[in-house]
């Protein structure tokens, strides 16, 4: 059994330890996203909760994690500090689901991903993988021996991305 | 042969009833001006929720700055309105933060769920301008409550449960459909069967309802809109808490935006940061 490292909601955490696993769970609206540089064997997992920091920047201060456009740099930068490189990096995508509404006040899901991917299309940042969206709750790991990202879904069992 | 609802109905019966000197602590203190000594002398045959209760009092969840050792003086320094949120904590603890496997839920979880429905639900009512009654913090923090007995009903359907929800039912109905009752309608009626206040059963029953806002109190649509907040949130979503409906009627009403909405999240998640130790401690 590897080491399991828990990221929280609102957090994230890097590590470049063979044999730990970086773990986030219940990820409902909020995305997990995940980046591993298979060279350097670093890796790193944020789960944030909010796309936008402008809602609150004396909180995106203390707490950079809990945004898409904080968080998300912050990520890439301490893996870098660790010797991730951003051409070499794997990055998976899971989460924003949705729950049962046609309103759309409750999108918060959809617009936390299209937060997502405006960052990485400014920035050149590729997602190799994703399982994002329905109506579904998950938990989401990285193995930082391999590299190996699952996703777990209740019900559906673990999927390998 | 008895049908599913009967044996569930029955099961209502082998709960562990709410300590019911809380519910009477809590009647009491509905009256403005009670000398402390009422409320000790309503507490002193259960030495447990005493002990529970000082030690919620002095939690940084409460906030106080002198440590209380006695009763009487954490009624003078927190008020009534604290008191009774307190003692709503100490007699819902044990019955909410073991592990709920029929819907997902470990150990903690819907302790965490419930405590964060409270918070929210007082946050939406501040917003709104609404006042903060103790029976919002309560009536939120039970909501769930109907899933300790159903627990093992949806364990023993769960595949079928499963199946309907897969099938775009919402998670309630699903339950409703295989069970012949759901967890809402069964924690209203655990709620009348320990002589809870009708307006706290009435948003346990009601707080997966379309509700409408106008015709149904503010109380239970503010509830309902906690609930839904605190599942995307991620807090004691369980297996199939996403696919739960909301009301979008009761955000049309307040005039609120997805950003206010956003905002509500952002607040919510701060205060369970300062109540870890009301978290940490339904694991003693």
């Amino acid at each position: 059994m590897s080491d399991q490292i828990v990221v929280g909601i609102a957090d994230f955490k890097v590590s470049n330890g063979k044999g730990q696993t970086l773990v986030t769970f219940s990820l409902g609206s909020c995305i997990g996203l995940t980046i591993y540089d298979p060279v350097a064997c670093v890796g790193g997992m944020i789960h944030y909760m909010l796309p936008d920091s402008s809602l609150d920047p004396q909180k995106a201060r203390e707490k950079p994690a809990m945004f898409a456009d904080t968080g998300i740099p912050l990520l890439f930068k301490s893996a870098y500090a660790l010797g991730l490189k951003k051409q070499r990096a794997r990055v998976v995508v899971a989460g924003g689901a949705q729950i049962l509404d046609n309103s759309g006040y409750f999108n918060i899901g959809k617009r936390n991903y299209t937060a997502l991917r405006k960052i990485f299309w400014r920035n050149n940042v590729l997602i190799h993988a994703e399982d994002v969206g329905g109506n579904v709750n998950r938990t989401l790991y990285l193995d930082l021996s391999k590299g190996e990202v699952r996703v777990k879904v209740a019900g559906l069992g673990v999927k390998i991305l | 042969m008895k049908s599913r609802k009967e044996e569930i109905l029955r099961a209502i019966q082998q709960v562990p009833p709410f300590p019911q000197v809380v519910i009477k602590a809590l009647v009491l203190l509905e009256k403005p001006e009670v000398p402390a000594s009422e409320l000790v002398e309503v507490l002193r045959y259960d030495p447990v929720i005493t002990a529970r209760v000082l030690r919620l009092c002095n939690s940084a969840a409460f906030g106080l700055q002198v440590p209380v050792e006695s009763l009487q003086q954490a009624l003078v320094m927190l008020g009534n309105q604290q008191m009774m949120k307190i003692l709503a904590a100490s007699g819902a603890m044990d019955l909410l933060r073991g592990e709920i496997k029929g819907y997902g839920l470990e150990e903690g979880e819907l302790w965490r769920h419930s405590v964060a429905c409270a918070l929210m639900a007082q946050i939406l009512h501040r917003v709104a301008g609404m006042e903060e009654r103790p029976v919002v913090f309560t009536s939120a923090l039970l909501h769930d409550i109907g899933k300790v007995v159903l627990n093992r009903f949806s364990q023993e359907e769960y595949r079928e449960i499963l199946a309907r929800v897969r099938r775009h039912c919402s998670a309630i109905e699903a339950e409703r459909e295989v069970l012949g009752t759901d967890h809402a309608e069964i924690g209203g009626l655990l709620a009348q069967e320990w002589n809870f206040p009708e307006e706290i059963a009435l948003v346990i029953q009601g707080h997966h309802r379309d509700v409408v806002p106008g015709e149904d109190p503010w109380i239970l649509c503010l509830v309902h809109l906690a609930n839904i907040l605190c599942i995307q949130m991620g807090i004691g979503t369980g297996d199939l808490g996403m696919a739960s409906r909301s009301s979008p009627e009761v955000v049309r009403a307040m005039g609120w935006t997805s950003r206010d909405l956003e905002g509500f999240l952002s607040s919510c998640w701060e205060e369970l940061q300062e109540v870890q130790d009301l978290l940490e401690l339904a694991h003693d």
